[in-house]
């Protein structure tokens, strides 16, 4: 595994076997984020193809003023803002892609579902900007910095958005909590 | 405390952006307040699901797709610069036959004679003809590198 600045410097000089590395590296995460713009599995994969595409072609223009993963992400992100805004009704079903229920009442049954798909669920669910901060702040390592760097928001707005959806879920887990909670402590 | 201020700090707490005093504040309240207690306890499971939840698996085929793509883009280029002096011939073969063509004759469709002495031949052809057999071979050749470089240009 090459350092970052060994794999910014082979980057730079088309080497093939580097870019490989690189989307290796970072696949899973621009596509987490572009998933939960866009909404729709054929659309986030296509995006993140064209999210490389302009990796490759203008890596020669980073200039090291943030880390490689979060110039990675800001392009990501703006290539997912433009595919929303290029098709705004989604057609697939990310939950079933998901291998979670498609039924979208998650009041109704999340009784029957574990926490994890729970919450997988209600991050989908999310409106495209609060869905891909909440996903920059846990992939980003909770640095609202890098959230910022990425998506061009402000920190407050950043911080409004993450605590409102992090409220709406722990409302919504309200009935999950009291039925499941002796089971978790 | 009220309810959303309560829920805001225990929320900052996990992400380990409070300060120090309100570590401290916390950790004593965690001691004497079941409740509080509880909270904490649940929005932890919470966090810790998202923490698990955020990342999903790109499908296997997209690093073979992107780098396929490169490729493609690579060969592009490559061929897009290996066939620029092509173009180039063609059209200044174009140019030099404009050139050729008295203004006077260029609508004409009889047979003109053209000096083309410079090739050590003496040619008579219409110029109507050669221009649309120029015409034609510029379209062809583009048709040729349109087809070389893989994409559709011209449709």
């Amino acid at each position: 595994m090459l350092d970052e600045d060994r794999l910014i410097s082979l980057l730079i000089s088309k080497d093939h076997k580097a870019f490989e590395q690189l989307i290796n590296m970072y696949k899973d995460y621009v596509y987490s984020v572009i998933l939960s713009i866009v909404k729709d599995v054929h659309q986030a994969e296509e995006a993140t193809q064209d999210t490389f595409m302009k990796v490759f072609k203008s890596i020669g223009s980073f200039n090291k003023e943030s880390k490689l993963s979060t110039w990675i992400y800001r392009i990501g992100y703006r290539t997912g803002l433009d595919y929303l805004k290029k098709k705004k009704h989604y057609t697939t079903d990310v939950a079933e892609h998901l291998n979670i229920s498609s039924s979208v009442d998650i009041e109704k049954d999340f009784h029957q579902q574990s926490l994890l798909e729970f919450v997988t669920k209600f991050i989908i669910q999310l409106p495209a900007e609060e869905s891909s901060v909440m996903k920059l702040f846990y992939l980003q390592q909770r640095s609202i910095k890098e959230v910022q760097a990425a998506t061009g928001l402000t920190e407050t707005n950043i911080k409004t958005k993450l605590f409102r959806s992090r409220k709406s879920l722990r409302l919504k887990a309200k009935d999950f909590f009291n039925q499941e909670i002796d089971l978790f402590l | 405390m009220n309810e959303q201020n309560r829920e805001e700090t225990l929320w900052k707490y996990l992400d380990g952006s409070c300060s120090e005093a309100e570590v401290i504040d916390i950790e004593n309240r965690l001691k004497t307040d079941t409740s509080f207690a509880q909270e904490l306890a649940q929005l932890k499971m919470l966090d810790q699901s998202l923490t698990q939840t955020v990342l999903q698996t790109a499908p296997d085929h997209l690093c073979s797709s992107i780098l396929a793509k490169v490729m493609q883009k690579k060969s592009i280029e490559h061929a897009t610069f290996r066939y620029v002096p092509i173009v180039i011939l063609t059209l200044l073969l174009l140019l030099v036959t404009i050139y050729l063509v008295p203004e006077s004759t260029a609508t004409q469709s009889t047979l003109i004679p053209t000096d083309w002495s410079f090739l050590e031949v003496n040619l008579q052809i219409s110029h109507s003809y050669m221009v649309y057999i120029l015409g034609a071979i510029a379209a062809v050749s583009l048709v040729w590198l349109d087809l070389v470089l893989g994409r559709k240009l011209l449709v």
